[in-house]
């Protein structure tokens, strides 16, 4: 474990947020959280309610808590989603995600980096999503966190010189209560990537919970601009439920082509 | 059939080049300021004029320190850029499924893949390449393609300048090579290529981590 640091942790009541600060917390690391629900998860060495899609009100509190406590790591998690098709698309979904999802990110990151410079470095983990590679019903989502995974190129770039690392974790189908609520079981696009993941099943919040630790520990501090997905191999491409099984011989004979 | 390709950014850098080699490809050219004014033009279009084929052009967007930049810029930034890109695509192809634009091609920035003080054209061109693949997906079973062009930096610079640290190029991208990749995309025998990002950078991308 490396030596203990504070961390802000935005979106922390509920999911994979609340997965990270538990983590956090449980591996002795001073955690601050935000969210717009005032349910902080056990053990926040701070917690602050707001609205992070208002941009005046966020930075006010951002920077209060900047002021109070030495922060060196960030995790930009908060975000949602909602299930939506281009025949219904008004550009509501993607203003409120544009928002929610990539101004609270920026806001975070400028509110916390004066501290990061004053202590000579630190590290920022953004959580995008698998979808950075297309979602349909989820255009304006996927939008949002393609948008993130490329802030995360930029920033890493351009805080390298700083001894800040700014990397990303994409998460695939994961167990939590905005997948259920955005992901009806019968769906047929559901049923595609849920039969295609290789690792047959969701993932768990701690799962991604563990690759944000690996960001933000001491040793990892030559690892920048990168981006882990934690998504049961889904990443690789869904494949038919047949997909994980090798060839049978007449398959695989065929597929060479070549005779050989 | 009509001809009509729909190009969105006509004040872009790359919209000249872009307009020379549509109308080369026999195409008859519509053009959009900007995203939010395409529903309102397929609107006046008359029965039978709609475009078969739309390239979205990113706008070119200001350079400037992270630390200098308001969220509330980004955001109107992003806004304008994807909300609107979104509901010129429910135009195109989602509110007509019976007939939709066949081919839709967004073209990026450079700043996709990452340049330092380019927060807000990262963020911009990031999204315009997820809505590009989340809407191959989507409208895949109306048989129509959504790819992406990242059109190398030297392509929107004035002068014949490389940029440091380019290594070796192939070609100086120029506004031209974009416009051919948008080209091929946009053939109609390009049916079965959709969901794709072509850099078109003269060859820099080797070495580097894929998008």
């Amino acid at each position: 474990m490396s030596a203990p640091y504070t961390v802000l942790v935005t979106g922390v009541a509920h999911g994979i947020g609340r997965a990270i600060a538990d983590r956090l917390v449980a591996d002795g690391h001073a955690v601050l959280g935000l969210d717009i629900e005032p349910a902080p998860p056990p053990g926040l060495a701070g917690f602050e309610c707001v609205d992070i899609t208002d941009a005046a009100a966020a930075r006010r509190t951002l920077e209060r808590l900047a002021g109070a406590h030495r922060i060196t790591r960030l995790v930009n998690n908060v975000g949602s989603s909602r299930r939506e098709w281009m025949h219904e698309a008004t550009g509501e979904t993607q203003r409120w995600l544009d928002r929610l999802n990539l101004g609270s990110a920026l806001l975070c990151l400028q509110a916390v980096l004066p501290g990061m410079r004053e202590a000579g470095g630190g590290r920022v983990v953004n959580i995008t999503s698998r979808a950075v590679y297309g979602r349909e019903t989820r255009s304006a989502y996927a939008a949002t966190k393609a948008a993130l995974a490329s802030l995360t190129r930029s920033w890493a770039r351009e805080l390298a010189p700083d001894n800040i690392a700014v990397n990303a974790v994409g998460p695939g189908m994961i167990d939590t209560e905005l997948f259920r609520r955005n992901n009806p079981p019968d769906k047929p696009d559901v049923i595609r990537l849920r039969e295609g993941v290789p690792m047959r099943r969701l993932g768990l919040p701690e799962e991604v919970a563990q690759a944000v630790a690996f960001f933000l520990e001491e040793r990892t501090g030559y690892v920048t601009g990168q981006m882990i997905f934690v998504c049961g191999g889904l990443s690789l491409g869904a494949l038919p439920p047949a997909g994980n099984n090798p060839p049978a011989p007449e398959q695989g004979r065929a597929r060479s082509g070549r005779g050989d | 059939m009509s001809r009509n390709a729909l190009l969105v950014g006509a004040a872009a850098p790359l919209a000249p080049a872009l307009r020379e080699r549509l109308a080369a490809e026999g195409y008859d050219l519509l053009a959009a300021p900007h995203a939010a004014a395409v529903p309102a033009l397929l609107g006046r279009l008359p029965e039978g004029g709609h475009p078969v084929a739309a390239v979205i052009l990113a706008p070119a967007l200001p350079e400037g320190r992270l630390d200098a930049v308001a969220a509330e810029d980004m955001i109107a930034a992003l806004d304008e850029a994807l909300a609107e890109a979104g509901m010129a695509a429910r135009a195109l192809v989602a509110d007509r499924p019976e007939a939709p634009t066949a081919r839709i091609v967004i073209v990026a920035d450079w700043a996709i893949t990452g340049p330092a003080c380019e927060t807000i054209a990262a963020a911009v061109s990031g999204g315009l390449v997820g809505l590009a693949r989340s809407w191959a997906l989507e409208f895949a079973p109306l048989g129509v393609t959504v790819n992406a062009v990242i059109a190398g930096p030297e392509a929107l610079l004035a002068d014949d300048a490389v940029l440091p640290l380019a290594g070796p190029l192939a070609a100086r991208p120029r506004p031209d090579h974009v416009a051919h990749a948008v080209a091929c995309f946009l053939d109609p025998r390009a049916a079965a290529i959709s969901g794709q990002v072509l850099s078109v950078c003269g060859g820099r991308t080797p070495g580097s981590i894929p998008l």
